[in-house]
């Protein structure tokens, strides 16, 4: 079956996706509607020129007005009094999941309830970067390529400490080549990739990796306490035995994704989505600056997804930057601060609002795979 | 009872035999965990197959003692081509493998096949002869059993992880076909000391087929080791034992290296009927406690962003 995605569907026009203006507007309708425990919300209309003009092609000059405009987003949040991180549920109301593209537009009656509801309280205010902390990822003009032939042209970006990236594109648009690259395994050949102010291989120790969980062997005989423990093996060294210190911090892992209570269990015995939360507790055992993903919200059910997103606030809010690859553009829209739209080569980089856009989205996924509804823009999945 | 199991080892040959089968039986079975989880099955096969020029090129130079530096030295060399072969990628690695297998098998042949006592030299190779086994031959896998057993466990953590999720490990800056070639190398060193007790065809059910038999009754790796080796050793001694009595008994001769190889067998045979029962009666219970399950429990709900299933 196919599935689609609308994004800001309800009243919303085709070209009106969130604007960062829009999200101060959400954040104020959902303290509002907090505060009178009603679905009243106040309509938002941000004057058509508020969107950020994101040229298609564009890719030298690509980074810098987006990353003002992103800055600017988090500045009018802000001052709202609200919290960032708080304004994403309120923009993922705006998303309505249609089943079958003979109903995409149905929005229900009443707004659904924020899909943040595992939201620890210290994410509230994200960690601003400090001065001099370099950014966690920065991308220029970088191709990447398996032998001679380029996988992925020509990309920019920037990731600052506590953000989280959406890389966005269709399946072999790039996206694991590019997480690869990030990883140092995959040669950059021209341009660069910088990690946390090195060459990608030096990062590795401060990268954090958390792979498809279907592509792991399921009937490994490892317990999932084992496999989060193996997210400090860098740590403990060669021939050293775990610690004390080294099973606490697996077992503090292990809890932030809501596991716990599954650690003796052998790890083939969970679900999709309850392996992709070990191995994201595996990456955050390590205490990584930059901690990339793959799919990880492939076939994951609801609860998991809910417990990924909460212990990715929690890290983000700690200061680390996450990458995600994803097909998810509700969720892309959820919980990243920036999206990357990806197919061979970089068609945008920008917050959101900006970058999933119906013509950029047609662009990148080449035309077929996206249709145009009266009310937003619909991608569809494999 | 009791003395038919312990008499015959007051033979002195047949001490020296039970104590390499011992030490043999716990060694590969303890490798054989390693190999199970890494899924080198065929690669170790390969290599038992490779070795076999090396034993008779030793042979034809240096005679019984040069076995082992003979075998030693060309296992070690496939054993680094395989782990290359496998880095690179060029070619499809099994058929690779099943190349260089077969190839280097019938350099060996070739080479025996020379000489004039040919069958007998070719039986002694393939499925060796541990009631001939000299004291030499027992300290020598000694020491390479203290070799191998402390590669393991240095590097327990990594293989496992290597094992487990070789992309993240690779993501972690390990290296990981260096971490191939020191399991292969441990397991080219084992078949190079079993050569001479089991011979190059029959040592590879010694490493795969215990620790195959304990996946069978655990899902924890220590334990699955702790029984792979026990039952490495206790095939030993029971296919030493058997092969001898059937043999002084009622005059039946029985291949000592192939009766352990059976002994083996039946026990991996033993362990899959006790998993396959274990199964049916989880499931019994899994499917009871999921009718009760069904009963009570409301549908989940629809989920609302994107996340239903596919």
């Amino acid at each position: 079956m196919k599935r689609g995605v609308s994004s800001g569907g309800g009243g919303l026009g085709a070209d009106r996706l969130l604007s960062p203006n829009d999200r101060a507007h959400t954040v104020a309708a959902m303290s509002s509607e907090a505060a009178m425990s009603s679905d009243a919300r106040p309509a938002s209309n941000p004057p058509p020129g508020s969107r950020v003009a994101t040229p298609r092609f564009g890719l030298a000059a690509l980074t810098e007005p987006v990353a003002v405009a992103a800055a600017g987003s988090v500045a009018a949040a802000g001052s709202m009094g609200g919290p960032v991180a708080a304004a994403r549920p309120a923009v993922a109301t705006e998303a309505v999941v249609a089943d079958d593209f003979s109903a995409p537009h149905r929005r229900p009656t009443a707004p659904p309830g924020p899909v943040w509801t595992a939201q620890p309280a210290e994410a509230a205010s994200p960690a601003e970067p400090a001065a001099g902390v370099p950014d966690a990822l920065v991308l220029a003009d970088a191709t990447v390529a398996y032998g001679r032939t380029p996988a992925l042209e020509r990309v920019n970006g920037r990731v600052p400490a506590g953000r989280t990236v959406a890389l966005i594109g269709p399946n072999g648009a790039g996206k694991s080549t590019l997480i690869k690259a990030v990883l140092g395994l995959v040669p950059v050949i021209s341009g660069s990739v910088t990690v946390l102010g090195q060459a990608p291989a030096r990062a590795r120790r401060e990268v954090g990796y958390v792979p498809q969980a279907d592509t792991l062997d399921a009937d490994f005989p490892v317990s999932v306490a084992q496999v989060v423990l193996m997210g400090r093996y860098r740590r403990i060294g060669w021939v050293r035995r775990p610690g004390a210190a080294d099973r606490a911090a697996a077992a503090e892992a292990l809890a932030t994704v809501g596991l716990a209570h599954r650690a003796a269990d052998r790890f083939g015995t969970l679900s999709g989505g309850q392996r992709q939360r070990v191995l994201l507790a595996r990456a955050i055992a390590a205490r990584p600056r930059l901690l990339l993903l793959d799919e990880p919200f492939n076939g994951v059910d609801a609860v998991s997804q809910d417990a990924l997103l909460a212990a990715l606030a929690r890290l983000t809010s700690a200061g680390t930057a996450v990458v995600i690859s994803t097909h998810d553009l509700a969720l892309a829209h959820l919980a990243c601060d920036d999206v990357c739209l990806l197919n061979r080569h970089q068609f945008a980089f920008g917050p959101p609002a900006a970058t999933l856009t119906p013509d950029l989205l047609r662009a990148t996924y080449g035309g077929a795979a996206v249709e145009l509804g009266a009310h937003g823009v619909i991608v569809a999945r494999p | 009872m009791t003395h038919l199991l312990v008499v015959p080892f007051e033979r002195p040959y047949l001490t020296r035999a039970l104590v390499e089968l011992l030490l043999l039986g716990g060694l590969a079975a303890v490798v054989g965990v390693f190999v199970l989880l890494r899924r080198l099955a065929f690669l170790t096969d390969a290599l038992t197959h490779t070795a076999f020029p090396g034993v008779v090129v030793g042979f034809l130079i240096g005679g019984q003692s040069g076995i082992f530096p003979g075998a030693l030295v060309v296992a070690c060399v496939a054993a680094g081509l395989f782990t290359l072969l496998a880095a690179t990628r060029r070619v499809a690695e099994d058929s690779a493998l099943a190349i260089l297998l077969t190839g280097f098998f019938a350099i060996g042949v070739v080479l025996v096949s020379r000489r004039s006592s040919y069958t007998a030299d070719l039986t002694a190779f393939l499925f060796g002869r541990v009631l001939t086994v000299r004291t030499s031959d027992i300290v020598a896998t000694a020491v390479v059993a203290g070799i191998v057993l402390a590669i393991l466990a240095a590097l327990r953590k990594e293989l496992l992880l290597v094992a487990f999720d070789p992309e993240s490990a690779r993501a972690a800056g390990y290296r990981v076909a260096a971490l191939d070639l020191a399991l292969n190398l441990a397991i080219a060193l084992v078949v190079v000391a079993a050569v001479r007790a089991v011979g190059t065809v029959l040592v590879i059910a010694l490493i795969v087929v215990p620790a195959a038999a304990a996946r069978l009754l655990s899902d924890r790796i220590i334990v699955i080791t702790v029984v792979a080796a026990a039952l490495g050793m206790a095939s030993g001694w029971l296919g030493l034992l058997v092969s001898y009595q059937v043999s002084v008994d009622h005059g039946i001769r029985l291949a000592t290296g192939a009766t352990v190889v059976l002994v083996l067998v039946a026990a991996y045979l033993l362990a899959l009927a006790v998993s396959l029962v274990r199964s049916v009666r989880l499931r019994r219970r899994h499917t009871a406690s999921a009718d009760e399950a069904t009963a009570t429990v409301a549908p989940p709900p629809v989920a609302e962003i994107g996340v239903g299933p596919r």
